[in-house]
């Protein structure tokens, strides 16, 4: 986690923040016209380019693929409350693929169980950012989770997990001849993989599974806010959620543990 | 040499240097004495290490790029150890070759701030260095724009306003003139000329000489090591280390006899050769090379062409080209080449007239149809390799055309071969040098048997050496019936390897005849900044034209010759 | 130094901060209500805010997608919200009238909210952005990566507009075939358009040191931008029409379903 601050000093890492988030925010320009919601998403194969740019380059993609989405929006005039949970879930999509996939970092070739790994840290990443996207958007009543929560996640697994193993070959090599890798540049700390890794990673998958089950059956109102609260409730031995939300509150409500599980489990990787 | 009781400028002893990773220095114990308000000229081909020498002295070697450093530097009196590039700023200024990449700003005038700025120098001094700096390079007009907006030459010099802000003693030009058009490279030997005198030591890496160079000192490198040092006079009468360097000496140099001091300027060159009672060859050829006569295999008709919102294009262009002609296509930057030559593959689409193709209009090829038959290679080679192998690479363009693989495989080795890169096809493309990285895309383009091949400033950034290799595969190319037009700023590869050069000013076609006919025009030659080589010169002050140094032996003779 | 822009209207003259303010507040202002006359009028306000402004006509060339987003917001909601009260029966699915309204609603938020973002983007170059963010906090190394990557939007499509051309000449065509074939046609456009980004990136980094980037200085600007009534008046306005609205909202008013 430390690396996201310290990167700030390494004038490289600066600058691959921004190439990321340039990169990230013009390759999808072509495909802007392939619109699926109008101003919300988009057929979207760049955003192979936060989690292949994650493998490479650490710490500066996820603030890369958070800029990145900023920078897209103002370009195509559509700042608005997308552009605060695009920010933060294209953030997650950015830092949940080098955290996972760490071992990798000293591998020029990936081999079959690297590739694996590789699939499986992009799918993570994939869920998360269209969990907590959806689940935004759903809680200022932009636009039902169903929609959009399952749109940007499939979008996402099916490009990530299919061109990122392809990037990365294709990539690695060469940027680590140019020092571009954030090892190189940060230094032998970056390579350890923290001590909570593994309960981070638990803690991540359920909340982004647990999040992408919740948020279809509650926001296709299958089962009842109300039901879950209570089922809550009573695991919890009582509490002191609001009775009878409606709406986007159900999805918000339903969904807030899922979201602190991520945000724990993203702590502790 | 100027005059100077303080220390130099710069003093480096025994300086080697070696990139972590690498086999070989870099550098190698490297010496030399810059003088305060002096002018060098480094000179020395694609690897010899002036960039790195350039960047020892800037710190960027062995802080930005890592590697093991021994010897000492220093800058102004003082040992630049313990400092970053950051530190070394207000010290010494680089200039590289990649100007685009070094302009990050959305306006003139906070380009030029960003420096002076990190330094936190207050407002009005801020202000006043960059007022300076731009009016310097003559920009001062353009305050508010933005860079993207500018020319290439005007970007260059914006560049090196973004560094003089920094008011550094030492400037250092890295091949800062390489990418420029004729009349943008004397914008900056002017500014060069302006900065020493007022007081700026000038460092500025070179892989070409010129005639008269105002420079104090010369230094040539090669791999690594100082070959030679001395005043610019001394170190280009030397044309065979010169050449073994990678550099192209002057033409004159050429003339002169095993033990003379060979002239330099063309007036010299007379001098000398009259002396030794110069006259033409009692057998000497007709210099007029055969003008191919084949079909037409491709033509514009009143062809115009206009980029949405700009003024820039083509207007009304003729253009007819026959089958194993090789056609220069010169002229300043921005005056309509590339636009022009675009229209004949397809990447460009005519407002109006019409483009044929091997007597077909263009519009009826699909996309692999057309690249077969058009060959065209991009001034830089990395827009296109992505593959991992060159061997791949090459095979990409071939598998578009849906050929058997062991079709593949034979053209692919036939190219390899022929561009000298056989021994590397198992290489990532990226490990390749500039000229080798060059000559893999001009493979790949050759290997889809192209019946007319088009090549964009081929030679831009490649040493002298890699020129030669990159035209000879093309000359043998031409030889075996391809036809080639080539965009270029050489004037001496116009003269040495083309039939015929159309001359490109602001859209329109001005010129199209044979060399000998342009050069022979003096009056559109100054118009469009267009030089005669020297040898081209020489040659027609004695009343013949010569494009080469070897016709010039061919067709005259001179006592010792 | 920084006056001669060539465009000039009263919202270019703006502190880039008030600017930066604006656009949060109008964030929330817009989510205020959700009843479509209510958003009409927010609307309204947008568009005169895009003639002030000078960007109206840019504003006015998304029309065709303004429609669709009017007619997929309508569709979207009216087929999600199961809303009790008068309803219609189109295709065997109860479709309540509230939902209807919500959704014409919904649709003018998100045209409000791009109007809102055209006349920003178009009235606040780049570097006033990041400069309206850095005086609100934002660290200066941030700020610049950000700006930073606004400038490198055009290098990148334009690299990736020359590998395009470099690869046609080669007789590929990412843009044929179906989806996957598209899809992998986009890993030869993709893959040298980053390397040569990459390159010029390590480049741009090199220059960047040696122009004295992160020297533990205080940096200064030449930027200097000054707070005039014109920004009060506007803050004031802004703060003023969103406390109105929420006044109104929590009152009961602009509502057509009791949620944002």
């Amino acid at each position: 986690m430390k690396d996201l601050i310290s990167m700030w000093n390494k004038t490289r890492l600066i600058v691959l923040v921004a190439v990321t988030a340039a990169v990230y925010a013009a390759l999808m320009l072509p495909f802007k016209l392939v619109t699926i919601i109008p101003g919300y998403t988009e057929l979207r194969p760049g955003v192979a380019i936060p989690t292949v740019f994650s493998i490479l380059f650490g710490p500066a993609a996820p603030w890369g693929a958070a800029f990145g989405n900023i920078v897209g929006d103002y370009l195509g005039g559509m700042l608005g409350w997308g552009s605060l949970f695009g920010l933060l879930g294209n953030f997650f999509l950015g830092y949940i693929p080098y955290r996972v996939a760490k071992p990798l970092v000293h591998r020029i070739k990936p081999g079959l169980w690297g590739t694996v790994q590789i699939i499986l840290a992009c799918a993570l990443a994939s869920i998360v950012c269209g969990v907590i996207i959806g689940w935004g958007l759903d809680l200022l009543g932009i636009l039902p989770f169903a929609t959009l929560g399952n749109i940007i996640i499939i979008n996402n697994l099916l490009f990530t997990c299919i061109l990122t193993p392809i990037f990365y070959r294709l990539l690695v090599f060469r940027s680590r001849r140019w020092n571009l890798h954030y090892t190189q540049v940060l230094g032998e700390d970056a390579e350890r993989r923290s001590r909570t890794f593994g309960i981070g990673i638990i803690l991540l998958t359920i909340g982004a599974v647990g999040g992408w089950v919740a948020g279809n059956l509650l926001s296709l109102q299958i089962i009842e806010g109300s039901d879950l609260i209570a089922l809550l409730q009573q695991a919890s031995g009582g509490g002191y959620f609001i009775e009878g939300a409606s709406g986007s509150l159900t999805v918000s409500w339903g969904l807030s543990p899922a979201i602190l599980m991520i945000i724990a489990g993203a702590i502790l990787i | 040499m100027k005059p100077s009781l303080q220390s130099p400028a710069v003093k480096v002893s025994g300086l080697s240097f070696t990139y972590q990773d690498a086999h070989t220095p870099a550098l190698t114990d490297i010496n030399i004495q810059i003088p305060r308000g002096s002018y060098t000229l480094l000179l020395g081909g694609s690897s010899s290490g002036k960039t790195t020498l350039l960047w020892s002295l800037a710190r960027v070697v062995p802080e930005f790029h890592p590697g093991e450093i021994a010897g000492k530097i220093e800058i102004m009196g003082e040992y630049n150890t313990s400092r970053s590039p950051q530190e070394m700023a207000p010290y010494l200024g680089l200039i590289m070759q990649d100007f685009a990449s070094q302009l990050f700003s959305s306006e003139v005038a906070t380009e030029v701030a960003f420096l002076p700025e990190n330094l936190g120098l207050p407002y009005e001094e801020l202000a006043r260095r960059v007022a300076e700096a731009l009016q310097m390079v003559g920009l001062s007009h353009l305050v508010g724009r933005d860079p993207q907006t500018l020319s290439g030459g005007e970007r260059q010099r914006l560049a090196i306003a973004s560094v003089l802000s920094g008011e550094a003693p030492i400037l250092v030009f890295d091949e800062a003139k390489s990418d420029l058009d004729p009349a943008g490279r004397r914008q900056i030997d002017e500014l060069c000329g302006r900065l020493c005198r007022g007081g700026n030591t000038i460092i500025s890496a070179e892989v070409e000489v010129e005639e008269g160079a105002e420079a104090d000192l010369a230094i040539l490198l090669s791999e690594g090591r100082i070959v030679a040092k001395g005043s610019p006079k001394e170190v280009f009468a030397r044309p065979d280390e010169l050449l073994r360097c990678g550099i192209r000496p002057l033409d004159v140099t050429l003339l002169a006899d095993e033990g003379d001091a060979p002239p330099q300027t063309v007036e010299e060159a007379l001098q000398y050769l009259k002396e030794r009672d110069i006259h033409p060859h009692p057998k000497a050829p007709d210099p007029k090379s055969a003008k191919p006569e084949g079909e037409v295999i491709a033509s514009l008709e009143g062809v115009s062409f206009t980029y949405p919102r700009s003024d820039a294009g083509i207007s009304d262009i003729d253009l007819s080209v026959r089958r194993g002609e090789f056609i220069a296509l010169v002229g300043a930057n921005g005056s309509g080449k590339t636009t022009l030559v675009k229209q004949l593959n397809g990447l460009l689409r005519p407002r109006q007239g019409n483009v044929y193709v091997g007597g077909r209009p263009i519009s009826e090829y699909d996309d692999a149809e057309l690249a077969s038959m058009v060959g065209y290679l991009f001034q830089d080679p990395d827009h296109q390799i992505f593959h991992e192998q060159v061997k791949e690479e090459v095979g990409f363009g071939l598998r578009n055309l849906k050929l058997s693989e062991e079709e593949i495989t034979s053209r692919t080795r036939e190219v390899l071969e022929l561009m000298e890169l056989a021994e590397l096809e198992e290489e990532d493309p990226y490990s390749l040098n500039k000229g080798q990285r060059q000559r893999l895309a001009l493979a790949s383009v050759l290997a889809m048997h192209p019946s007319l091949l088009i090549l964009d400033e081929p030679t831009t950034g490649l040493d002298y050496l890699e020129v030669r290799r990159l035209m000879s595969a093309v000359e043998e190319m031409n030889r075996r019936g391809i036809t080639v037009i080539a965009i270029t700023h050489a004037m001496w590869l116009v003269a040495r390897y083309t039939h015929r050069v159309a001359v490109m000013s602001g859209g329109n076609k001005v010129f199209d005849g044979t060399p000998e006919e342009l050069f022979a025009d003096e009056e559109l030659l100054s118009s469009h900044m267009l030089s005669r080589p020297q040898i081209v010169e020489l040659s027609l002050r004695l009343g013949r034209y010569c494009p080469t140094v070897e016709e010039f032996r061919r067709t005259f003779t001179w006592k010792g010759a | 130094m920084m006056e001669e822009r060539q465009n000039s209207s009263p919202l270019h003259h703006l502190h880039p901060s008030t600017k930066v303010l604006c656009l949060l507040l109008f964030l929330v202002w817009a989510m205020v209500f959700n009843h479509p006359l209510y958003h009409l009028a927010i609307t309204a306000l947008v568009v005169i805010i895009n003639l002030i402004g000078g960007s109206f006509r840019r504003a006015l060339s998304f029309w065709k997608f303004y429609l669709v987003i009017a007619c997929a917001a309508v569709l979207l909601w009216s087929l999600f919200l199961d809303e009790p009260g008068p309803a219609y029966n189109i295709l065997g699915r109860h479709i309540a009238t509230s939902a209807i309204l919500y959704g014409i609603g919904m649709g003018l938020r998100l045209i409000s909210l791009i109007l809102f973002a055209v006349v920003f983007s178009s009235t606040t170059p780049v570097e006033a952005f990041t400069y309206g963010l850095r005086r609100l906090g934002l660290p200066y190394r941030v700020g610049f990566s950000l700006s930073l990557a606004f400038r490198l939007v055009p290098s990148v499509y334009q690299t990736a507009k020359m590998v395009e051309s470099a690869q046609q000449a080669r007789g590929h065509n990412p843009r044929k075939g179906g989806p996957l074939r598209r899809i992998f046609g986009f890993v030869p456009l993709m893959i040298p358009t980053i390397l040569y980004t990459l390159r010029s990136a390590n480049n741009l980094s090199l220059a960047l040191e040696c122009k004295g980037f992160g020297l533990k200085r205080k940096r200064t600007s030449l930027a200097r931008y000054r707070i005039g009534w014109g920004d009060i008046l506007t803050l004031a306005l802004f703060i003023v029409g969103l406390s109105a609205s929420i006044w109104l909202r929590l009152k009961g008013y602009g509502a057509v379903i009791d949620r944002l």
